[in-house]
C-alpha cells in the first residue's frame, strides 16, 4: 500500500519537475551581444568596434553601427579580437581487419569516419580501439581550446581506398547531432602496399580503376596527393572516370598548379615538417597566385591551426604571404570546399555563432584564446579553466 | 671634397647608363628568345636526313615545332634564327626502354605477377616525368622512347610511345596504348596466351551477340585490351631471348593473325629464315651485354643479310640509355652496314613503331627532333651536342657552335 503510494509521488514529482522547468515557460533564448571587438570580415580584413548581435544560435546582426537590443547578455568585446571558429582536418587512424591483408582488405569504400565520435562502433574495431577512442576525445578537447569548431575528419593511407571523410562539429564529442556531413568524400591514396597485386603503381591504379569500372560513381573523390607522380595518376583518374575531385596533401609539384586551377579542383594543403618550411612558403605563393580553391590544415594531428602558422610567419613575411590570405584559408575557403561556405567560415548575418574571442592579435604568439563560442553556446572560457 | 663629388656623380651617370641600356636591351632579347622557339634555321656541314642520304652543306627550317626545309644552303629568310653545326641526325627513337618507371620495374615487381595474365595494367600509372632517366637518355641524342612494363609476366601489360622532354605527360605522349608487352620466357606461355586469346574471342561474340539482341553487356577491360590485339589495332610485344620463344612467338602470330613486334631476340640468327618468312621485325638488344647462348654484336648483320626489318634498343636500365649510337656503333664494327646502323636506331625504329610519319629522319613535315653532333655519328669520339625537341633546345652540353 505504501509502496504504491511513494510511486505515485515519485511519478507526479517527476511530471511536475517538467512542467516547471523554466525553459518551458521562456522558450526563446536570451539574445547574446559582443560588443566593440574587432572583428575579421570575409575578406581577411578587420571592423574595428563592432558589434556581433547572436540569437538562436545564428548571428542576427553584425556591423560596427548596429545598436545592441534591450535585455541581451553582453560581452565586453573592448579591445578583443573576434574571428569566425577555425577549421582542421583530422586524420582518423585506421586498421586492417586481418593479420595477413589481402588485396581485397585494401579497398573498403563503406567505412564512416564519423564513427570516431560513437563509442559502440569504434570499440567493436579492435581491443584497444576504446584507449584509441578515449584519445581522440582528448585531442578534441584541445582542438577546441586552440579555437578549432569544426573538423573534418579523413581516414589515413593504411588502405587504398579507405573510407568516407566527413565533417563533425565539436559541440557534443559523444552526440551523432554533431554530425555535419557523414559521406562527404571517398579517400582515395595512391601509395604502393606489401601485398600481392598492390606492389606497383600499375597494380595500384588498376586496383582503382577496377572499383571504379564495377560502379557508377559521382560522388567526390578525395585524393591524397603529395608529389608529381601522384597528382598526375588522380588527374588521369579524373579524366577516365569523370570524378569530382578535391586533392589533399603537401602538393610539392608546382609545374602541375596550373592544370590544376584549369579543372577547378579545390586543394586542401598540409602545413610542412620544419626541414620543408621553404618548399612549403613557394608552393603556396604560387597556389594563392594560380588561383584553385585552397585551404590549409596542420599536418601530423596537431589541431592547432593558429599556433602552426604563428611559427611560420617570418616565412610568410619573407616569401610575401599576407596575412589575410591565411585568413581565408583557414576560415572560409576551407568552408567552401568542403561545401559549407552557406553557414560557416566567415562572421555574416544568418550564419553559424562560431566565434573565437582572442584578447590580442591572433598571429602574435603572446595572445591568449578567452572563449569560444559553438552555435551561441559558450564551449570554453580561459577564465572558467575548463570547458563545459 | 671636390674630387669626391665628382666621383659619385661619375656613379651616377654609369648606373644611368646601364638603366637606360637595360630598358633598351631587355624587350628586344625577350623577343629574340621567343623567336628562337618559333623559327629556327640549322645551317651544317653533313646532315644525316636517313630517308634520302647524307647532305653537305645543308640548312634545315624549322617553324613551329616542325621541319619545312630540308635543303642546300642559300640565302637564310629573314625572322629565322641562324644556328650552325658540324653533323646534324634525327633524333634516335628507342624501341624499348623502362624510363622512368624503376619502381614498378624492379625484380620485386617482376615477382609480383609472376606467371600471370595483366593487359589491363598501363605503364603510364607508373611513369614518374620527373625521373632523371630522361635527361640521361637526351644526353646520349634519344627523343623518343617506348616504355614497357617489366617482363615479369606472361601478358605484362600495356606499354606506350613516348618523347623524353615536353612539361606533361599529354604533351610527351604520341601514342597510349601503344601496344602489349607479354613475355615468352616460360615455357607454358604459348598456352597461357592461346588460352586468353580464345577467351576474347569468345567474349567478343557474346558482345556481338547481345548488342543484336539490344542488350548491354559488361565491358570486361582485360578482355577489351586483348581484342585491340586481336583486331591488329595494337601489336604484341613480345619478350623473346631464347630460341624457342620466338618459336612460339611466331606461332602465336600464324594461329591468331596478330602483328607482333620480336622484343630482345638475342637468338634470332638461330632462326633467321622463319623470322624473315613470317615477315615479322625484330627489335634488339641489349647490346654488349651476354645474355643468351650467342653473342649479341654480329647478329645484326646477320638481320641485315637476311633481309628482315630490325631496330637496335638499349632496354636501359640494363646498358645506359645514352649510349644508343655506341650500340649501333658495335654492330657496324661486327658487320653491320653504317646506314643501315643508323636507320636502325632512326628511320628504321621508327617504321617498327609505325610512328614513321612523326620521327625518324629529317625531311619536311615531320617533328623537329634534331641531334646536333661534332662528328659522324658512328665514331665512338664523337659528343652529342645540343638536342632540338619539337624545335625547342632540350639539351646543351656546351654552347653552340
Amino acid at each position: 500500500m505504501t509502496r504504491s503510494y511513494l510511486k505515485k509521488a515519485f511519478f507526479t514529482a517527476f511530471l511536475l519537475s517538467f512542467f516547471l522547468n523554466p525553459r518551458l515557460f521562456f522558450p526563446g533564448e536570451k539574445l547574446l551581444a559582443i560588443r566593440g571587438a574587432r572583428v575579421l570580415k570575409s575578406d581577411g580584413l578587420f571592423w574595428e568596434r563592432c558589434q556581433v548581435v547572436i540569437e538562436k544560435g545564428i548571428i542576427k546582426e553584425v556591423g560596427p553601427e548596429v545598436a545592441i537590443p534591450e535585455g541581451a547578455a553582453v560581452i565586453e568585446g573592448e579591445n578583443k579580437w573576434l574571428i569566425p571558429g577555425l577549421m582542421d582536418v583530422f586524420i582518423c587512424p585506421t586498421t586492417l581487419a586481418k593479420e595477413k591483408p589481402e588485396k581485397s582488405d585494401y579497398f573498403n569504400p563503406q567505412e564512416k569516419m564519423v564513427d570516431v565520435l560513437d563509442p559502440e562502433k569504434y570499440s567493436t574495431r579492435s581491443p584497444q580501439a576504446w584507449e584509441i577512442f578515449k584519445i581522440h576525445q582528448e585531442k578534441f578537447k584541445d582542438a577546441l581550446k586552440a579555437g578549432v569548431t569544426t573538423l573534418l575528419l579523413v581516414p589515413d593511407k593504411t588502405r587504398i581506398i579507405s573510407g568516407l571523410a566527413g565533417i563533425i562539429k565539436l559541440k557534443h564529442l559523444f552526440l551523432q547531432d554533431s554530425v555535419l556531413s557523414d559521406t562527404l568524400a571517398l579517400k582515395i591514396g595512391l601509395e604502393r602496399k606489401s601485398v600481392e597485386g598492390l606492389r606497383s603503381h600499375m597494380g595500384v591504379v588498376w586496383g582503382i580503376r577496377e572499383f571504379f569500372l564495377r560502379q557508377e560513381y559521382t560522388s567526390p573523390v578525395l585524393f591524397e596527393t603529395n608529389n608529381e607522380e601522384e597528382i598526375a595518376r588522380a588527374l588521369s583518374l579524373q579524366d577516365e572516370f569523370g570524378l569530382k575531385c578535391i586533392f589533399l596533401g603537401k602538393m610539392s609539384a608546382r609545374s602541375s598548379y596550373g592544370e590544376i586551377t584549369r579543372r577547378k579542383i579545390p586543394v586542401l594543403l598540409s602545413s610542412p615538417a620544419l626541414t620543408e618550411v621553404d618548399s612549403f612558403v613557394k608552393n603556396l605563393k604560387e597556389l594563392l597566385n594560380s588561383g584553385p580553391d585552397l585551404a590549409l590544415f596542420t599536418d601530423v594531428n596537431a589541431l592547432n591551426p593558429l599556433k602552426v602558422l604563428i611559427s611560420l610567419t617570418p616565412w610568410f613575411r619573407s616569401g610575401g604571404v599576407q596575412e589575410k590570405d591565411i585568413y581565408r584559408l583557414i576560415t572560409s575557403n576551407f568552408a567552401r570546399i568542403i561545401g559549407l561556405d552557406p553557414r560557416l567560415g566567415s562572421i555574416e548575418k544568418g550564419k553559424d555563432a562560431d566565434l573565437v574571442l582572442l584578447n590580442g592579435d591572433p598571429f602574435q604568439p603572446a595572445t591568449e584564446i578567452e572563449k569560444v563560442f559553438i552555435e551561441g553556446k559558450l564551449v570554453f572560457d580561459s577564465q572558467q579553466s575548463h570547458s563545459r | 671634397m671636390n674630387e669626391g663629388r665628382q666621383a659619385k656623380r661619375s656613379r651616377e651617370a654609369r648606373w644611368f647608363v646601364f638603366f637606360v641600356f637595360a630598358w633598351l636591351v631587355m624587350p628586344i632579347s625577350a623577343e629574340d628568345n621567343a623567336k628562337v622557339s618559333e623559327k629556327l634555321a640549322i645551317q651544317a656541314e653533313k646532315i644525316y636526313t636517313v630517308s634520302r642520304g647524307i647532305l653537305t652543306n645543308g640548312l634545315i627550317l624549322i617553324e613551329k615545332g616542325k621541319i619545312v626545309l630540308v635543303g642546300p644552303s642559300e640565302k637564310i629568310p629573314a625572322n629565322f634564327n641562324l644556328i650552325r653545326a658540324k653533323t646534324v641526325i634525327p633524333g634516335l627513337v628507342d624501341t624499348h626502354t623502362h624510363l622512368g618507371s624503376k619502381s614498378d620495374w624492379n625484380e620485386y615487381f617482376n615477382k609480383e605477377f609472376a606467371g600471370d595474365t595483366n593487359p589491363s595494367l598501363n605503364i603510364m600509372d607508373a611513369i614518374d616525368l620527373e625521373s632523371v632517366d630522361f635527361a640521361f637518355a637526351l644526353s646520349g641524342g634519344v627523343t623518343t622512347v617506348v616504355v614497357t612494363p617489366g617482363s615479369g609476366n606472361i601478358i605484362c601489360g600495356e606499354l606506350v610511345i613516348m618523347k623524353t622532354a615536353g612539361h606533361s605527360h599529354q604533351a610527351r605522349l604520341l601514342r597510349n596504348p601503344a601496344g602489349l608487352k607479354m613475355a615468352f620466357d616460360l615455357p607454358q606461355a604459348l598456352r597461357v596466351v592461346s588460352e586468353e586469346f580464345e577467351k576474347a574471342r569468345k567474349y567478343s561474340e557474346e558482345k556481338k551477340k547481345a548488342a543484336e539482341e539490344g542488350k548491354g553487356l559488361a565491358q570486361d577491360p582485360q578482355m577489351e585490351v586483348l581484342l585491340k590485339v586481336l583486331k591488329r589495332e595494337i601489336p604484341a610485344h613480345i619478350h623473346c631471348i631464347a630460341f624457342y620463344a620466338i618459336e612460339n612467338a611466331l606461332k602465336l602470330k600464324k594461329k591468331f593473325n596478330i602483328d607482333i613486334i620480336l622484343e630482345h631476340g638475342l637468338e634470332a640468327d638461330k632462326l633467321l629464315k622463319e623470322i624473315k618468312e613470317a615477315a615479322v621485325p625484330v627489335s634488339f638488344g641489349p647490346m654488349l651485354l651476354k645474355q643468351a647462348e650467342s653473342l649479341p654484336d654480329p647478329i645484326p648483320a646477320a638481320l641485315e643479310k637476311a633481309g628482315i626489318l630490325f631496330s637496335i634498343h638499349s632496354d636501359a636500365p640494363i646498358v645506359p640509355p645514352n649510349g644508343l649510337l655506341l650500340y649501333a656503333a658495335q654492330a657496324a664494327k661486327y658487320g653491320l652496314s653504317e646506314d643501315v646502323a643508323l636507320r636502325a636506331i632512326t628511320l628504321g625504329a621508327a617504321e617498327i613503331l609505325k610512328i614513321q610519319d612523326r620521327v625518324g629522319s629529317i625531311e619536311p613535315g615531320k617533328d623537329a627532333d634534331l641531334v646536333l653532333l661534332d662528328g659522324d655519328p658512328l665514331n665512338v669520339f664523337t659528343h652529342v651536342v645540343s638536342v632540338v625537341l619539337d624545335g625547342r633546345f632540350v639539351y646543351r652540353e656546351k654552347e653552340i657552335l
